[in-house]
């Protein structure tokens, strides 16, 4: 379960970043940008708990 | 910036805290590897309250080499000393800002401390509470929720007001609950809110078609420069002056198997209050130059991030601000319930909620962060600096270390007039003279620590002529 929500909340952080990269690359439009931003939080906060679970 | 950590000290005071070793030395089995503090000081300075800080650089004209070099040597000046002052004395006395004090001030003295801290908290609380209504607007139709500018001080309607109550209200009602469900999603989130601070500054730069980040803060000629460079070190340094130099974070680094662990706190500084600053300034630049924005008015957080990054931002600012504000009204429900003798800590806790809000409905506190937490630290760091002097000078200067606890005072008064003629001059200065708040805390806490030393030999003098 660890591994699966660790692959999920590398994919929603690389999802937060990399759209507002290829923006600013020119290569995605700032809709789309904002939707997987959206689509990632939402993975993010699924997933961190599993993954970050504090001592 | 973030008052969670400092805040520990604060539950000391009704002894309901979930903290562990309030009056004694932290057990080696207790003590924490330096992983445990990165995190921890990452999470905790990237905040709401950034949203603000780097757009209000802005406002006040601070230009490129202040930015990218200010920051950089503010910051790291606070590292330092985070390393070599607050982990030195925390891993060597391991005890609590709280218990510290009480050895050498006395408990009643003590209690004043955290009145003036609570007090503090519940204005900081209620900037995070502004910053995240900001991201309140965006979701309705425009013009629905009228938002606050730099020059706002009062509430800017009815929907604003409604919009603070409804979120304080929430933070408030989290508190009584208590912090835990709140310090973990703060936990959970930290990663992902600095990308989302990233994630705009490219946005903005894609917007703005340049990579040029020097260009872009430069400020156009002419453009008033209200905070020098010098303004901008001593902002970046003293900001957290309660935390490191004032020794709130004793609480957190008494943990710390070695001072080294001080070095994690470059990570709140260099992630939160450098990246997310300039970030958060990139904003401010960008609706300056392609919508005309007059950077002195300045636009509310909420509509810029919406506008940068949408929802994902918006929910960002919510959360930076709840998850800060949340344990400090929390906290600040603990110092109230410590001053008023027989009041519940449900009660407390609306009292410090309520004082929040009305703080947070008051435009005026987060829009003059820049002073107000300049003021804060002016206000705490000179505490920090009496502990300083009984750590390290107490022995070599001849006068008595932990005087409180060994004489059995509950209220050391040489503490009190140490601490408060210092800040009496201090806010002199700042009301009457106009200095910048950030350039008092070092100045104030070097004159209280020497007041202190002067007094504590008198006492000893007066004390031996007795004998």
């Amino acid at each position: 379960m660890k591994t699966v929500a660790c692959i999920c909340g590398l994919a929603a952080l690389a999802g937060t970043i990399v759209p507002p990269a290829l923006f600013l690359a020119k290569a995605m439009p700032l809709d789309a940008v904002k939707q997987v931003m959206l689509a990632s939080t939402v993975v993010w906060f699924a997933a961190a708990p599993f993954w970050m679970k504090m001592d | 910036m973030s008052a969670t950590a400092a805040l520990d000290d604060i539950d000391t005071t009704t002894s309901r805290a979930a903290s562990e070793y309030e009056r004694e030395r932290v057990p080696e089995s207790a003590l924490k590897g330096p992983s445990a503090f990165w995190g921890m000081y990452a999470g905790e300075h990237t905040a709401g309250t950034e949203f603000m800080i780097g757009p209000l650089f802005v406002a006040w004209g601070a230009d490129a080499a202040s930015l990218i070099f200010g920051l950089l040597i503010g910051n790291l000046l606070a590292v330092l000393t985070w390393r070599y002052v607050t982990a030195v004395i925390a891993c060597s006395e391991r005890l609590t800002l709280y218990y510290k004090m009480e050895k050498i001030a006395g408990r009643r003295l003590v209690t004043l401390y955290n009145l003036a801290n609570g007090l503090l908290f519940c204005f900081l609380a209620g900037s995070m509470i502004t910053v995240s209504a900001t991201a309140v607007g965006p979701f309705f139709p425009a013009g629905t929720i009228e938002m606050p500018t730099f020059e706002s001080t009062l509430p800017t309607g009815a929907a604003w007001i409604a919009s603070c109550v409804v979120i304080g209200a929430a933070m408030t009602l989290v508190a009584l609950k208590g912090y835990g469900v709140v310090a973990q999603m703060g936990h959970y989130a930290a990663p992902w809110m600095f990308l989302v601070f990233l994630a705009c500054a490219v946005v903005t730069l894609g917007k703005l078609g340049t990579t040029d980040v020097w260009a872009l803060l430069t400020p156009p000629a002419g453009t008033e420069q209200k905070i020098s460079f010098l303004g901008v070190v001593c902002f970046s340094w003293f900001c957290n002056a309660a935390m490191h130099l004032g020794m709130a974070d004793l609480s957190v680094l008494r943990f710390a198997k070695k001072p080294s662990a001080g070095w994690a706190s470059a990570a709140g500084m260099f992630l939160g209050h450098y990246v997310a600053w300039i970030c958060a300034a990139l904003l401010l630049i960008y609706w300056v130059r392609q919508h005309g924005v007059d950077p002195t008015v300045g636009k509310d957080p909420g509509t810029m991030v919406d506008d940068a990054v949408g929802w994902a931002g918006l929910v960002c600012v919510i959360i930076a601000g709840w998850t800060t504000a949340n344990p400090t009204i929390y906290r600040a429900g603990l110092a109230f319930q410590g001053m008023i003798p027989g009041i519940s800590r449900t009660a407390a806790t609306l009292l410090a909620g309520g004082l929040c809000i009305a703080a947070g409905i008051f435009p005026a506190f987060a829009m003059n962060l820049l002073s107000f937490v300049g003021l804060y630290g002016t206000v705490l760091a000179p505490i920090g600096a009496i502990i300083v002097v009984d750590h390290f000078f107490a022995d070599r200067l001849g006068i008595e270390r932990d005087p409180a606890e060994h004489h059995g005072w509950s209220f050391n008064l040489n503490v009190l007039v140490a601490w408060l003629v210092p800040v009496a001059m201090a806010m002199y200065l700042y009301r009457a003279h106009g200095v910048f708040a950030s350039y008092l805390p070092l100045p104030c806490a070097v004159a209280c620590g020497l007041l202190y030393v002067l007094l504590s030999k008198r006492l000893k003098a007066a004390i031996g002529g007795k004998a």
